[in-house]
């Protein structure tokens, strides 16, 4: 039994039986009860509405109503507290039509005696408890169900977005290398119209050749298949390396390029060229999602037990709610897909994954749209390298 | 946007990619146009602003900077630039473009089949 008092609301026409239940509750030892009474089936309606009672004892005839009627309005009323009716005569249609009802459990007046009574109440709550627990388990388990649903038609969405850029960004160079064949078919005559052309065909077939690379490594990703090979490097080189990689696209968006790199190497065990990979994707959306002429900073340096490799943009920046499922594959921000940029949503996704298999994180760090944007590959610092 | 701007211009070709637009931009020199390049939606009102009318105005749509539905609602603006015939050649396909209020002559999704549109080009483009 709680230690504190059982709130019990009886609802009956007959002030006897408020007297009778008031005598039989005093005398059941070693619990205490707060009796409320109320004579008619509107008063009763009324405080069942208000749920503040543990127990309902509820009398089968109620003027015109019955009790039956008034638990079917506790039920309704979402009061999740146990229901007693009780009886004057005992008749097992009344019982069953109460059982129908819900009703925890059906008493008779006649034989109602304290211990009976104590029984049929601490029952009737444990009854209910153990409803509730199903009832909180159940809905726990709906709730499971709906984050998951949610989250396998987010999933879904993304996927069928990506489908639509992906079908998007390849028709850009299919129809630049179009126009080139038009050209080289009508109009090859001039040597130099020919080589020109022949460059472009070059950089379209790159382009398209770089989307299917990144579809193949999202497949990999997202299907585990990802491999690194590992060996004690420093990193400085291998930033300058990506940088070096980026810069003839940094340079096409006149953008301006600062490096800094500490004097000292900055040992980690990683797959070198996955690491550079990191830094070119992010040098590349650093690059696409900045306006032409914008500032772009990177940097490795070192905390407590870190290595960290440092891209900062002014560029587009990254709204707060945005910054949730940014590394999610075929995710792009409102902003990203506002610029029809060769960004497929892989990019981030890919340098995360590259960089937990490197037992690293990557940061992002953004003032919201329009302010630019930050991202902190961080990497566990190794010992120096084994001479 | 390529440098030269000729004084007289006829096709105003508006895409994000570089090699579709000068490509495309060259394919339509050597049939007998001349061409202003620029590279999305506001370089396009730019040149709206500074230079002789274009004939007609092929439009990309999803751009950085400024996409087509913006440059075609400013376009259509001022009465003496809403004049100009567009014909929107994009990368959506029929069933995700949102075309019907842009009001175009032509719709075309890349790549595009280029003698239908040099056919429609021409009748444009034709005193």
């Amino acid at each position: 039994m709680p230690r504190s008092a059982i709130r019990v609301l009886l609802v009956d026409d007959d002030p006897d039986d408020h007297d009778l239940l008031r005598r039989l509750l005093a005398k059941v030892e070693g619990a205490r009860y707060q009796l409320d009474c109320v004579f008619t089936y509107e008063e009763g309606r009324q405080a069942v509405q208000r749920c503040e009672h543990d127990v309902y004892l509820i009398d089968y005839r109620l003027g015109e109503h019955d009790g039956i009627e008034l638990i079917r309005e506790v039920a309704r009323e979402g009061c999740r507290a146990p229901t007693l009716l009780m009886t004057a005569r005992g008749s097992y249609d009344a019982d069953l039509e109460a059982m129908e009802a819900q009703v925890t459990d059906y008493l008779d007046k006649q034989r109602l005696d304290p211990v009976l009574l104590e029984r049929a109440i601490r029952y009737a709550m444990r009854q209910k408890e153990v409803e509730q627990a199903l009832q909180d388990a159940r809905d726990s388990l709906e709730a499971r169900v709906a984050e998951r649903t949610a989250e396998l038609t987010e999933a879904q969405r993304l996927k069928d977005q990506f489908m639509a850029t992906l079908g998007h960004e390849l028709r850009s160079p299919l129809a630049a290398i179009g126009n080139g064949v038009h050209l080289l078919r009508h109009h090859g005559a001039g040597q130099a119209a020919v080589l020109r052309t022949c460059d472009m065909l070059e950089r379209q077939l790159d382009q398209v050749t770089r989307l299917v690379s990144g579809l193949q490594e999202a497949a990999r990703l997202q299907s585990g298949m990802l491999h690194i090979r590992k060996e004690r490097v420093d990193l400085s080189p291998l930033v300058t390396q990506g940088v070096e990689a980026c810069r003839a696209l940094i340079e096409e968006h006149r953008h301006q390029l600062s490096l800094s790199l500490p004097a000292e190497p900055l040992w980690v065990d990683a797959d070198a060229d996955r690491l550079v990979q990191v830094l070119c994707n992010l040098l590349e959306n650093a690059a696409l999602y900045t306006n032409p002429g914008g500032r772009i900073s990177v940097a490795a340096d070192r905390d407590e037990d870190s290595v960290l490799m440092r891209v900062r943009d002014t560029g587009i920046g990254i709204a707060p709610e945005a910054r949730v499922g940014l590394f999610q594959l075929f995710t792009r921000t409102p902003e990203a897909q506002g610029r029809s940029q060769k960004g497929m949503g892989i990019g981030l996704a890919l340098a995360r994954g590259l960089v937990e298999m490197h037992e690293g994180s990557v940061e992002v760090y953004s003032d919201g749209p329009g302010h630019g944007s930050e991202f902190v590959v961080r990497l566990p610092q190794a010992a120096a390298h084994p001479s | 946007m390529r440098q030269r701007h000729p004084s007289t211009a006829c096709i105003l070709i508006v895409d994000d990619h570089p090699d579709l637009r000068e490509s495309l931009g060259e394919i339509l020199q050597v049939e007998g146009y001349t061409v202003a390049l620029a590279a999305n939606g506001q370089e396009a009102l730019d040149y709206l602003g500074g230079h002789p009318l274009p004939r007609l105005v092929l439009l990309d749509l999803r751009m950085p900077v400024m996409d087509g539905w913006e440059f075609r609602r400013r376009q259509r603006e001022r009465p003496e630039w809403a004049e100009v015939p567009v014909i929107v050649l994009s990368g959506a396909d029929a069933t995700e473009q949102r075309t019907t209020g842009l009001d175009a002559v032509g719709h075309f999704v890349k790549p595009v089949d280029l003698d239908t549109l040099l056919g429609t080009v021409a009748r444009y483009c034709s005193d």
